[in-house]
């Protein structure tokens, strides 16, 4: 039987990494030139799973309005998303909301994974503790770090499951992947983890003041 | 565009677009596409819409009109813009169910679009038309998806809109809610059935229209999120609407009602979520919060997700509306369910469940904890809380589970969600006051027990420490007023054993935290790394401070002796206070407790293998970095001051200095080490072990090792007689008081000790003897210095008692003569606070000597009494309040010398003296008239002093004692008076009667009038004490009312 191929929808501001997140997938390389993404492209992931291959066809959309291209057009028939936004720099996660209510509007109720990506560095501007977007739409939320290669399965893994209903899959075998360029303070990550998992409990924010 | 070809090779390149994951081929299908989209216009693209069917080509027309809108729509005719909008809405009306959902989302979008240009000026009718298919049951979906995408897109953040208009927006939007609640909540009446509000896990699927279930849902979806971006009142959302919305929760677990439910459960959710909620809402909150506690403990099977989604409302109805209301309202009702909810998840579901039913009971007890009010009114749920927390935690079978729990990441403070589950507890327990009852006790210990455990596994931080300290010195408390017979031998004995081996427990775990703090001090010194130590170190400090309080208490409660691990405990105490006391850096809070430690311990422990010895021959080798550690970090300028947290400090700390205090303190450990003789026990260590210790002892007690009285001593004399602006340094003469008080502590020790010692000490501190008079001299006008060597001398005197020669002591004496002359007083009592201080430690000096060496002071007797007499006496006397204050150690004085010195008594002195008594008696303060008054009661009792003294001496005295009957000015003395009335007329009844009484009533004026009915009183001569008593208070009592009469 043929891998399932799944339609899945990366969007997020302009500079958020979503190129550079895909393409660690597909290459294993960390890309550390920054080219913006011209409208979308397109790239195949193949993941092995305790329940046979799965493919997603990664639709890597343009951050960056003035090259937008086709834009929403790009989520037609999304089966799964994911909304990017950097953890240093504020605005991108301000706009978190916008990139959903785009999705929602096209895709409908699809999975969706919130990443909060660029987490190896220091100086984070969006605190574990401000995240709770994901909360308000029942969305899965992971830190991630492209760089450090943190986290950088959980989105995936939490789709698949999702999209084949199946709550105890997992992935065999994990792809192969050039060293960690960056690393990663677990310690300090752990503590952010339980922020994370703490902000589930905290209060939402008023939808336009998440910040 | 020539349109039917074209709009096949449009359809074809859309379809191969979003086929295609080539990414050369797709970017140049786009490009044409986008180049399709360029050169289309309105009338095309409504072309589209009119002829075709697929849903690309719909949304490709879509997208035309939004660049149409959004790039140039001013460009359009006011006409054309108008019919756009009717068509775009017919469209939708006409087609809704044959669209893709995409394509109606895109159409709704497009409509508010160009309201959110026009409206409300040039597309004043925007909300009417939605109000107007909302109502209508057929347009319904689509005025509520109108109504949604209004709401969300006028009050994002993102498009670019002048702020001004914005706020426009938001503001017009808000007027128009009334209006659109008021039509959602008719819709969603229709379609929802009625009922109670009652959350339910297991409910039954309604088999009603799926078209209803997505109105439903959306109404529900619009509900929330207007919730969510703007603010509740409840002019705008009317009651019967919530209610409307709340009861929506019921309605089914799968499909699109489900989906509906869970809606109505997030417009719960950001209700909570508000800062400001109406009060009318709250009574409605409540009970759906009751029931979904209620629908949590209940159910067995529900879904996970389901459930999991409940808790997390109860979680955040509980941490941001729980505490407006729980002040107000009886939310016993509510409380009461949490308990249970950890119940049943201990024992059912998954250890996520589990944690967040502690989760949400964690926060509802700190609520209650926050506020004292609070806790008496719901005593019963902590109570309850505690049972069941602690029954969770000491589980066995959900250990396992635990453990994963524990090895979750920490959060901000480095707490896993097991550190504040434990933590909780301990508050649930501690505060619910239920401590005293023995299951609580046994619970506690085996927390305690685990507690240490796990930090044995993972190794102890400061807050685990404090906090199982808080939980053990609870139980403590508890067991200090429990006796044996009370609880039963067993209970008590058991949770002895248990409890002295957790204090152990924790006082490893403590010292592990300091060798590591310490470790790190010396790496990477930091303020914060010394105040982590500090903190250590007053949990060490209160740890073995416990620790002994309960030893001792133990013995006294029980007679048992003390556990011998306790002394391994202890020496390992020792080297780890002993290493923070030599560290350079350490502060002098840190130095201040480590030093109480020692003392502690040593006075307390004695080492029956020497295991503190190495420690106490490091501290002696050591003793200059010690002394320059504490002035060091004594000075102003020091870095790693931090403070000492809280410790309770004794009364003599506040007066001394801080540094002195720390060296004194040394100074008595060390001495108390050298000097307690080691209560060693021979059956248990062989002969040899015996003798080497013994060894070692007397190599320990040798005058090399008390090397420390040297090198004090030479501090005492660096300066010499040299250089006196050295002697007029604050530093000097603290330091010189700091060596004092030091001397003074080692004098103490030694006191209770054998007489090799004494003798010892007493020759080490020979050069000290012999420079301090000169100090005295020198320093006679500072206070200070003068009381804390006066102080030293007395210890001297007390402790080596009948180790000193006698020459030595009346040497002593004279020179304290010599300087305290009459000059001296009488400068000293020109400040009566300096007076006092100096005076007293002096005559406490002259009380000892006159009472234990007096027959060896010869002439120097005649000087003292001199002093008194001619001195001391007249200068106390003329000043009031000097006089108070020294009159009880004055008193003891003259006591003395009457008493122990017949020469004194019988000779012109003793009269003297025995004027200064009667002086005292009339003076109106209470101190000196009793001082004087015990003096003559005691002295007549021992020496039979009024059969020495003729009439004329006695005389006076009857007259200043009747005086103070009559005046009632010492009436709390009356007994005594008359007692001592009585022993003065025991040694002449026959003059007393006959001559003392006639006379004193002849000489007072006022009684002399009634002297016939006064002395009539007197006509019987009464002997014995109780007559004598009777007789003397009627005579008072008329003698009062003749006065008063007068």
């Amino acid at each position: 039987m043929a891998a399932p191929n799944l339609k899945l929808v990366l969007v997020g501001d302009g500079g958020t990494g979503k190129t550079t997140f895909v393409k660690r997938h597909l290459t294993g390389e960390f890309e550390k030139k920054y080219i913006a993404t011209l409208g979308v492209e397109v790239h195949p992931l193949g993941f092995h799973t305790t329940r046979g291959p799965i493919t997603f066809n990664v639709w890597d959309t343009a951050g960056q309005e003035k090259f937008g291209g086709l834009r929403d057009a790009y989520y037609i028939q999304g089966q799964a998303a994911i909304i990017m936004f950097d953890v240093t720099a504020r605005m991108t996660y301000k706009n978190v909301p916008n990139w959903h209510r785009d999705l929602v509007r096209v895709c409908g109720e699809v999975p969706i994974v919130l990443c909060g990506n660029k987490v190896d560095v220091k100086d984070r501007k969006v605190k574990p503790k401000q995240i709770t977007f994901h909360r308000k739409k029942n969305l899965q939320y992971y830190d991630i770090s492209a760089k450090s290669n943190y986290n950088f399965e959980k989105p995936f893994l939490y789709l698949a499951r999702k999209l084949t209903g199946d709550a105890s899959l997992e992935l065999v075998a994990a792809p192969a992947l050039a060293p960690s360029e960056a690393t990663i303070d677990l310690n300090e990550q752990a503590k952010n983890e339980a922020i994370i998992a703490e902000s589930l409990n905290a209060p939402l924010p008023e939808e336009d003041d998440d910040l | 565009m020539a349109e039917g070809a074209s709009l096949q090779d449009l359809e074809g390149l859309l379809q191969e677009f979003f086929v295609t994951i080539d990414n050369v081929k797709k970017r140049q299908l786009e490009q044409q596409i986008l180049t399709f989209q360029g050169q289309c216009s309105l009338s095309q693209a409504i072309f589209l819409f009119n002829n075709s069917k697929n849903s690309y080509l719909l949304w490709f027309a879509c997208s035309v009109i939004e660049i149409l809108i959004n790039k140039k729509w001013n460009t359009i005719s006011p006409q054309d813009q108008t019919a756009l909008r009717v068509f775009l809405i017919q469209y939708l009306i006409t087609n809704e169910k044959l669209l893709a959902p995409f394509v109606t989302n895109k159409i709704v979008r497009l409509i508010t679009d160009i309201a959110k240009i026009d409206w409300p000026h040039n597309y004043p009718d925007f909300f009417p038309h939605v109000y107007q298919l909302v109502q209508n049951h057929g347009s319904a979906k689509i005025g509520v998806s109108i109504a949604h995408s209004a709401v969300t897109d006028f009050i994002s953040t993102r498009e670019d809109m002048p702020i001004q208009r914005k706020i426009q927006l938001k503001e017009l939007l808000v007027r128009e809610l009334p209006t659109l609640f008021g039509d959602l909540h008719l819709q969603l009446q229709s379609l929802t059935p009625s009922g109670h509000l009652n959350v339910v896990l297991q409910r039954i699927v309604d088999a009603r229209d799926e078209s209803e279930a997505q109105l439903a849902s959306s109404i529900l979806e619009l509900y929330s999120q207007c919730f969510s971006s703007l603010p509740l009142s409840d002019s705008t959302l009317h009651i019967p609407s919530l209610q409307n919305i709340l009861r929506c929760v019921n309605l089914s677990n799968d499909g699109d009602w489900g989906i509906a439910a869970r809606h109505a459960m997030s417009c719960i959710n950001e209700i909570d979520s508000k800062n400001f909620v109406p009060p009318s809402f709250v009574p409605l909150l409540s009970a759906v919060h009751q029931s979904i506690y209620n629908a949590l403990t209940g159910a067995a099977d529900a879904e996970e997700d389901y459930v999991e989604k409940l808790f997390d409302y109860a979680y955040t109805f509980v941490e941001n509306q729980l505490h407006r209301i729980i002040g107000k309202e009886d939310v016993t009702p509510l409380l009461t369910l949490l308990p249970k909810l950890v119940f049943k998840y201990q024992s059912e579901g998954s250890i996520e469940m589990y944690t967040k039913s502690t989760d949400l009971c964690t926060c509802a007890v700190n609520l209650i904890l926050r506020n004292r009010n609070l806790v008496p009114r719901y005593k019963f749920i902590l109570e309850e809380m505690a049972v069941g927390m602690s029954n969770s935690l000491l589980n066995v079978n959900n250990a396992k589970s635990l453990n994963q729990y524990d090895n979750t990441a920490k959060d901000e403070d480095g707490l896993t969600e097991f550190d504040r589950l434990i933590s909780v507890t301990i508050e649930c327990i501690t505060r619910s006051g239920n401590v005293d009852r023995p299951s609580t006790t046994n619970r506690t210990v085996q927390l305690l027990e685990s507690c240490i455990h796990r930090m044995q596994g993972r190794g102890p931080s400061v807050d685990d420490v404090t906090t199982c300290l808080q939980l053990l010195e609870s139980q403590m408390e508890w067991l200090h007023f429990t006796s044996v017979e009370e609880e039963g031998v067993y209970f008590v004995e058991i949770s002895h054993k248990d409890i002295i081996r957790i204090g152990m427990g924790l006082v490893e775990m403590c010292l592990l935290l300091l060798s590591r703090g310490l470790e790190s001090a010396s790496a990477t010194p930091s303020l914060q790394i010394w105040r982590l130590n500090c903190k250590c170190l007053t949990l060490l400090w209160k740890l073995t401070d416990w620790l002994f309080e309960f030893q001792s208490w133990r013995e006294n409660a029980t007679g048992a002796e003390a556990y011998p691990q306790t002394q391994e405990i202890v020496g390992k105490v020792v080297v780890q206070v002993f290493s923070l006391i030599i560290h350079p850096a350490s502060s002098l809070a840190l130095l201040e407790l480590s030093a109480d430690i020692l003392r502690k311990v040593s006075s307390t422990f004695r080492h029956p293998s020497f295991s503190q010895a190495t420690v106490l021959g490091q501290m002696i080798s050591q003793w200059d970095v010690i002394q320059k550690n504490v002035i060091y970090n004594s000075s102003p300028s020091a870095v790693w001051d931090v403070d000492r947290g809280t410790v309770e400090n004794d009364g003599e700390s506040n007066q001394i200095p801080r540094p002195l205090r720390i060296m004194g303190t040394l100074y008595e450990s060390i001495s108390n080490w050298i000097c307690l003789p080691p209560t060693m026990n021979k059956t248990n260590n062989s002969s040899s072990q015996w003798d080497e210790a013994k060894n070692q002892y007397n190599s320990f007690m040798n005058a090399e090792n008390i090397g420390l009285v040297h090198r004090a001593t030479s501090l005492v004399q660096t300066p010499g007689f040299v250089d006196q602006h050295i002697y007029a340094e604050r530093e000097y003469i603290e330091r010189l008081q700091m060596v004092y008080v030091c001397f003074r502590y080692l004098v103490l020790s030694v006191g209770r000790e054998a007489k090799n010692c004494k003798g010892m000490l007493l020759s080490s501190l020979s050069q000290v003897l012999q420079y301090t008079p000169h100090l005295l001299r020198l320093y006679h006008a500072q206070p200070d210095l003068t009381s804390t060597i006066l102080q030293f001398y007395l210890a001297l005197f007390q402790s080596f008692k009948s180790n000193m020669e006698p020459q030595f002591v009346k040497d002593t004496l004279g020179m304290f003569l010599n300087i305290f002359d009459n000059e001296h007083i009488t400068l000293l009592s020109s400040n009566n606070k300096q007076a006092v201080q100096t005076l007293t430690r002096f005559l406490e000096i002259l009380c000892f000597m006159l009472e234990d060496s007096g027959n060896h002071l010869g002439d120097l007797l005649g000087q003292i009494v001199e002093l008194c007499c001619s001195t001391i006496g007249p200068v106390s006397q003329a000043t009031e309040d000097l006089f108070v204050h020294l009159s009880g150690i004055l008193f003891r004085v003259y006591y003395d010398l009457l008493l122990y010195h017949k020469s004194v008594s019988n000779g012109a002195h003793g009269s003297k003296l025995l004027e200064f008594h009667y002086f005292a008696l009339k003076q109106k303060h209470i101190q000196p008239f009793e001082c004087a008054l015990n003096n003559l009661i005691e002295l007549q009792e021992r020496q039979k002093l009024f059969k020495r003294m003729n009439e004329s001496l006695l005389y006076p005295l009857v007259t200043c004692l009747m005086d103070t009957i009559i005046e009632k000015s010492h009436d709390l003395q009356r007994d005594k008076i008359v007692t001592l009335l009585h022993q003065i007329a025991v040694t002449n009844f026959d003059a007393f009667y006959r001559q003392m009484i006639p006379q004193y009533l002849e000489e007072r004026p006022v009684l002399s009038a009634h002297r016939d009915v006064l002395l009539n009183h007197f006509a019987r001569h009464e002997q014995d004490l109780p007559s004598f008593t009777m007789q003397l208070n009627k005579f008072a009592s008329d003698a009062v009312y003749c006065m008063q009469q007068r």
